[in-house]
């Protein structure tokens, strides 16, 4: 066994973090989809998931287009060339964008271990699940202090990749679909051992509450 | 001065007159007391005898001092060294002269007295610096009032705007939905007439198919009516032939029969006979050409009905009749056929023109699509030149900022720094990002954190510098209140001396009395008794003891009277001599002391002061940096919060290393697609309904006309491409004039129109009465100032400001208000000045309070302000 291997047993590789993290990116899409109302109940089943029921979309364009997106995330994930994951809610009548549910995605780096020293202990699972229930439950919560959306909406996703990444050809480039007159709630944070998610939602304050 | 000893051992050896007088002479003629050092004290010593019997002079001397209780052993002992120190005796001066090199106490008082007063005048500067400092706090308070309500009115302003186009918004969307509604009844109306079409077409087919099966049938009919009538006339005609050939034959047998009578003419049997024949041959014809004319009769019937060409009667009539009903069938499909045929020309010419509108439309449409998209380019190029402009503010901010920085950073490191030319006056390099920026930001708030840090102990340092001032307040208030009990203690012992001294002075007068008694006494006894006088002069002696002892007793009396004061520690009868000289010494200690501490206190308080002063310097220095601070700080979280947010919203990124991306099929791309495929077909319909409305106009050309169908579609065509959103109007103008719907969509645009004018009309007046009621005001508020003498300004927080005309500062103002109710009755709310307002108490009572007057009370404050006029004074 290799030194490298003996220092980072216990860890999950990059690989796994990737994986962890396109995991996190699938049901956390599929439960804003479902907390925010943009998709009918009914498309929706229970799974477990993190020590969570979350509710998962059944309908199969939005299976195979999340499919399709985790697919190139994971590899962007695994390359190191990704920086947000942008979930946008916008309007069908106007296309204004409602809500911007942005996931933060850096690198942890490696901290470098002193002669003698013992590294860092590995993050263990049980820590991990907890970081994301906490995200999940904060998603739920956040029905309380967002706005009733009221408009049927339909929802798009972006990825900030650096301008160095390969880009399938499925892919191309978009605007930011900024949100208008935005407040904005920071969300609890999880990191694996190889990236550090942050989360945050950016909505369009209510014009009669201002 | 007597020999130390023990007096007892002497009493027997010296008469007891001796003894007096050696003690009366070892008070009045005693040398001044030396002084006895002990260790640091130094502690007066008493070397007479008096009173001392079997004890070393130390001895006596130390329970003497303990019985003394001086007041600073009696005073409460300080804690602190400096005291300890300067409360500990340092010299005793026995001779009562004080030092020469040291100050007076008076001196030291005026000293302190001076600085009091200096002290106080600082005070007093201070106190009006802080006032001069609420005032322009009140100031910027009011500036900050009347800001916050500009900002409250052009709130209500932009809320009035956002209501005035909400309501624009709803009265648009009512009319979308109008439209709407209209659309959807035109829909509806539409299926309706596409019902009618369909079944009328399904009628017409029905009817073109019954009418061809009966052509058919009738066809039919007619060719076996034809054949029947062929194969009729046929076997007619052959019959008719062979009636013919017979006629022939027997016209040739006549004639062969008129040529033999003629050539036989005189057989009369014959002749009858043949006449018979010839007559049977001449009905034979003639029935014969009946039944030729009656089968030519069934024939014609027959070719001129086929309706009764089946019935095989050969009638002529028949004939006509069915070709008579045969040609109007004809006549009739042919009509069908010509109307097929310009039913399916028009719905060809249609179904061209529907196709080349869609052309258009789909032409329209992406010439639209391209309008909105340069709208939509222009306008995020507006918004970008704007982010460009705000980016470039915020950069020349940012350069401003970290010049500053440098400037403040760096001003120690500037003579050894060369500057860089490349960025002499430019940012600061790397800033470029707002990953940079968040790092600059990040590294001013560790910074700041650092600085606030330092601030924080340079706080708590001044908090101990001023715990230690005022510990030394304390000390020094201590000290004076020391100095005032030790001068009142000095007082005391000054007039217990100026006693003890005329005491004394009497004493001595009364020993030198006595002396003199003693001396005529001695003379006598020599000169006139001859030695025998020991009872008389026992018995005066005794006298004299007995005075000598009321008067010790009278002395001890009036020390007793003016020792209260010391706590009843006066010395006894027998210490009258060493209490004064240690009273005077006690007294020239005390103000050496006094002395010493006074000087020691203007030490402390000068050092006191400089330490308080340079405190108070770093305290300046600290509170200036720590709110530079705070402001830059300040400034930064606005900045970090304002990034944030545009991070958060989705603005902050660099286009440069970072690239957004989605996927082409995106839900929302699709719900786009869809919804613009069936917008579009929606708008194609709509179109048609609005062509077909217009066809269907009463004043519309017919569409059986094909020629002015054709006219009016190009018309309508025409229209619609030329103005694309006044497709109602237009059309409407050429090819249904008289349509209702058109009509009021024409009216609401004119209305809207005249509405948007009277809107611009109103805003100008508003704007023009608003310049004309400014200049007004203006004009009210000078002539007010002339003939009043106030100057009147409206704050907006609804109160008045008069300030005179002949005010001396510009603080010197009135501010009225209208109090809760706006119900006109002013009241004073304040003034610039709150010193002014209290100079001028006793009118505000006089006028406002008592006699509720505000025009009295300003009139009486102009004319003292005019009174109190330089000039006004100089005349």
């Amino acid at each position: 066994m290799s030194v490298q291997a003996q220092l980072t047993k216990g860890k999950i590789s990059l690989e796994g973090s990737a994986r962890t993290v396109t995991e996190f990116f699938m049901y956390g899409i599929n439960s804003i989809l479902f907390q925010r109302g943009i998709y009918p109940i009914e498309d929706f089943e229970v799974q477990k998931k993190y020590g969570l029921d979350i509710w998962v979309s059944n309908d199969q364009q939005v299976v195979k287009y999340l499919d399709k997106i985790m697919a190139s995330v994971e590899e962007w994930l695994n390359a190191g060339k990704i920086n947000k994951l942008v979930l946008a809610v916008n309007t069908r009548e106007s296309r204004e964008t409602l809500e911007r549910w942005q996931f933060d995605v850096t690198l942890v780096e490696e901290e470098a271990v002193a002669a003698g020293e013992k590294p860092k202990p590995a993050k263990s699972e049980k820590a991990l699940r907890m970081e994301i229930q906490a995200i999940f439950r904060q998603i739920a919560a956040s029905v309380s202090f967002l706005p009733i959306i009221e408009e049927k909406c339909t929802f798009n996703i972006l990825v900030y990749a650096d301008s160095d990444a390969q880009v399938p050809t499925t892919w191309t480039d978009s605007d930011p679909l900024h949100v208008k007159n935005a407040e904005q709630v920071r969300l609890r944070s999880f990191s694996t051992d190889a990236h550090r998610i942050e989360a945050l939602v950016a909505y369009r304050r209510d014009p009669e509450l201002c | 001065m007597l020999p130390p000893g023990d007096p007892a051992a002497r009493a027997g050896a010296v008469p007891p007159s001796t003894v007096i007088r050696s003690r009366f002479r070892s008070i009045t003629e005693r040398l001044p007391a030396t002084t006895l050092a002990r260790g640091t004290k130094r502690y007066l010593v008493d070397d007479s005898p008096n009173g001392i019997a079997g004890r070393t002079q130390q001895q006596q001397q130390q329970q003497w001092l303990g019985c003394l209780e001086t007041p600073i052993r009696l005073a409460p002992r300080q804690e602190t060294p400096l005291v300890d120190t300067l409360l500990r005796p340092q010299r005793l001066f026995a001779s009562g002269t004080p030092p020469s090199e040291s100050k007076s106490p008076s001196r030291s008082l005026l000293e302190s007295a001076r600085r009091d007063s200096e002290a106080k005048s600082a005070v007093e500067s201070l106190r009006r610096d802080a006032e001069r400092a609420k005032f322009e706090l009140r100031q910027v308070e009011m500036e900050r009032e009347r800001e916050r309500e500009e900002a409250l009115q052009q709130r209500q302003r932009l809320e009035r705007d956002l209501l005035a186009q909400t309501k624009r918004v709803e009265r648009l969307e009512r009319d979308r939905r109008w439209l709407a509604e209209q659309e959807e009844k035109l829909a509806e109306e539409r299926r309706a007439v596409d019902g009618e079409m369909a079944a009328l077409r399904q009628k017409c087919d029905a009817r073109v198919d019954k009418a061809a099966a009966a052509a058919h049938a009738l066809e039919k009919r007619l060719d076996d009516a034809n054949r029947a009538l062929r194969h009729s006339r046929s076997e007619h005609v052959g019959e008719i032939e062979r009636y013919q050939h017979r006629l022939a034959v027997a016209e040739s047998a006549a004639a062969e029969l008129r040529a033999g009578s003629s050539e036989g003419s005189g057989s009369v049997g014959g002749d009858a006979s043949l006449q018979c024949t010839i007559d049977a041959l001449r009905r034979e014809v003639h029935e014969k050409s009946q039944d030729v004319e009656e089968l030519q009769m069934r024939l014609r019937t027959l070719t001129s009905s086929s309706d009764d060409a089946a019935a095989a009667t050969p009638s002529r009539t028949r004939v006509a009749q069915l070709e008579r009903d045969l040609h109007e069938q004809c006549s009739y499909i042919q009509a069908v056929e010509q109307q097929n045929r310009q039913m399916r020309a028009d719905a060809q010419r249609l179904a061209e023109r529907a196709a080349k509108y869609e052309q258009e439309h789909e032409v329209n449409a992406a010439l639209s699509s391209k309008i909105e998209r340069l709208e939509q380019q222009q306008h995020d190029y507006a918004r970008l030149v704007a982010q460009v402009d705000a980016l470039q503010q915020e950069r020349e901010q940012w350069r401003r900022v970290l010049r500053d920085t440098d400037t403040d950073a760096g001003a120690s490191a500037a003579a050894d720094r060369k500057p860089d030319p490349a960025h002499g006056g430019s940012p600061v390099p790397g800033l470029d990002s707002p990953l940079a920026i968040a790092k600059t930001v990040a590294a001013q708030r560790h910074t700041i954190r650092v600085l606030e840090s330092k601030l924080e102990s340079m706080q708590y340092s001044a908090e101990t510098v001023a715990q230690q001032l005022q510990s030394a307040t304390q000390d020094a208030k201590l000290f004076r209140q020391e100095r005032a009990r030790l001068e009142e203690e000095a007082d005391a012992g000054r007039q217990r001396a100026t006693r003890l001294d005329g005491a004394r002075q009497h004493a001595v007068r009364e020993a030198e009395f006595l002396r003199a008694q003693l001396r005529s006494y001695d003379s006598e006894e020599a000169g006139l008794m001859g030695g025998n006088y020991d009872r008389q002069k026992a018995e005066r002696i005794a006298q004299l003891e007995q005075f000598i002892d009321e008067q010790r007793a009278r002395i001890a009396s009036m020390e007793q009277g003016a020792g209260p004061a010391e706590g009843g520690h006066a010395p006894g009868p027998q210490a009258d001599g060493p209490s004064t000289a240690l009273l005077r010494g006690y007294r020239e200690d005390a103000e050496a002391r006094l002395h010493e501490l006074a000087e020691a206190q203007a030490e402390h308080q000068r050092e006191l002061a400089d330490v308080q002063a340079g405190h108070q310097r770093e305290r300046d220095e600290a509170a200036a940096e720590y709110q530079r601070l705070l402001a830059r700080f300040e400034a930064l979280e606005r900045e970090a919060a304002r990034l944030e947010h545009q991070v958060g919203a989705g603005l902050g990124y660099d286009p440069r290393t970072t690239r957004i991306l989605q996927l082409i099929d995106n839900p929302s791309a699709q719900d786009f697609a869809i919804r613009s495929q069936k917008l579009t077909s929606l708008a194609a319909e709509n179109e048609a309904l609005l062509e077909r409305i217009r066809q269907l106009e009463p004043g519309a050309a017919k569409p059986a006309d094909a020629a002015s169908v054709g006219l009016a579609d190009e018309d309508t065509a025409d229209s619609g491409d030329g103005n694309g959103d006044d497709n109602g109007g237009g059309g409407g103008g050429s090819s249904g004039a008289g349509s209702a719907f058109f009509h009021t969509i024409d009216n609401l645009r004119s209305e809207n129109r005249s509405l948007t004018q009277q809107l611009e009309d109103s805003v100008k007046l508003i704007s023009r009465y608003r310049k004309e009621w400014r200049r007004k005001a203006a004009e009210l508020r000078e002539v007010v100032y002339l003939i009043l003498g106030y100057r009147v300004d409206f704050m907006t927080n609804g109160s008045v400001r008069f300030t005179s005309t002949y005010a001396a500062d510009v603080d010197q103002s009135f501010v009225f208000t209208s109090g809760d109710d706006n119900q006109g009755h002013m009241r004073l709310l304040g003034g610039g000045s709150k010193a002014y307002l209290k100079g001028l108490s006793n009118d505000i009572r006089y006028w406002i309070q008592e006699r509720g007057s505000i025009p009295g009370f300003l009139a009486t404050v102009t004319l003292q302000n005019f009174e109190a006029q330089p000039a006004q004074a100089s005349q």
